[in-house]
């Protein structure tokens, strides 16, 4: 009885293990047919401005769940901001010059 | 039990503090990832500014639909790849294998799909040179952008690709244990790899439709 109890219990487990990603992998797909359908409807400079939004949330969805952000140390944390940050500059610093000229 | 692949390596003193130094050294990695593919996006940003209407243009006669279904593709290789991440470090050995397996044959069914665009893309003269047929010349540079990367992108699904591969071969053949921190490194790369094709859709494909 024990073998069966301890394999239903594994299922269990791996159940758990699948629920988490497949809700992030719904809710990625739903938001590609969001951005996708949305870039057909004339909306001026909002069409980019929504697709840009939309492929901010995905990322940080990634980010947060897959790529395990939220569950990790400062450190890891630290690091993954310092890519984003060195992202940013580099578009401030350049956008002021170029964008302004 | 002794020719059993030994989980913990010199110098870390513990099995945790070696799973957080390998994923330490794969997000420094990522952020000079992003700092590489941040130029290419400041360039086509600013190109994007100085011809805005040359870039609509250009931009339509990318192919939507190879474009969303790749986006697709990633997106579930993402998740089958995340599945094996958590399943390797609780000792789901065949759930892994197979989440491995599957990912592997998504990243390849992305490629088919990339090479079969570029076919078109070809077919229709969209590579910048004398034969281009898009007016005017400044569409070229958004094609120059395109080319450049998803090239630089499809680059990257080819090692992961690779990587992938061997890792899975390594822990199929046990020459390596299933809880390696060799599958949590490959998965942060590899969600990288979808993150920046996130970006790529919405600039290379869905500007202009409307």
């Amino acid at each position: 009885m024990s073998s069966t109890d301890s394999t239903q219990s594994r299922r269990q487990e791996a159940f758990q293990l699948w629920k988490l990603p497949v809700a992030i992998w719904a809710a990625l797909l739903i938001l590609l047919a969001i951005t996708v359908g949305s870039a057909y409807i004339p909306l001026g400079t909002f069409n980019i401005a929504i697709n840009l939004a939309v492929a901010c949330i995905k990322a940080t969805l990634i980010a947060l769940f897959f790529m395990k952000l939220s569950r990790s140390s400062s450190l890891l944390r630290l690091a993954a901001v310092a890519g984003l940050f060195w992202f940013i500059l580099m578009f401030l610093l350049t956008g002021g010059d170029y964008l302004t000229r | 039990m002794s020719d059993a692949p030994a989980l913990l390596h010199e110098p870390w003193p513990s099995v945790e503090r070696q799973r957080e130094g390998v994923s330490f050294g794969l997000w420094l990695f990522i952020a000079t990832e992003i700092l590489f593919f941040s130029g290419l996006f400041l360039g086509y940003t600013l190109y994007r500014n100085l011809y805005p209407d040359a870039f609509k243009i250009a931009a339509r006669e990318t192919e939507v639909f190879f474009g969303t279904l790749n986006t697709a593709i990633l997106m579930t290789s993402s998740l089958t790849m995340a599945v094996a991440a958590r399943g390797a470090t609780r000792g789901f050995r065949k759930m892994t294998l197979w989440c491995l397996a599957v990912t592997i044959t998504l990243g390849c069914t992305f490629l088919l799909c990339k090479g079969l665009e570029y076919h078109d893309d070809i077919d229709n003269r969209l590579v910048p040179g004398p034969d281009f047929k898009l007016k005017p010349p400044e569409t070229q540079i958004f094609w120059a952008f395109y080319w450049v990367m998803t090239g630089i992108h499809a680059v990257h699904v080819t090692v992961g690709i690779g990587v992938v591969t061997t890792v899975t071969l390594l822990i199929y053949r046990r020459r390596i244990p299933l809880a390696t921190a060799a599958v949590e490194a490959m998965a942060l790369y590899w969600h990288l790899v979808d993150v920046i094709w996130i970006f790529l859709l919405p600039l290379l494909y869905l500007m202009g439709r409307s």
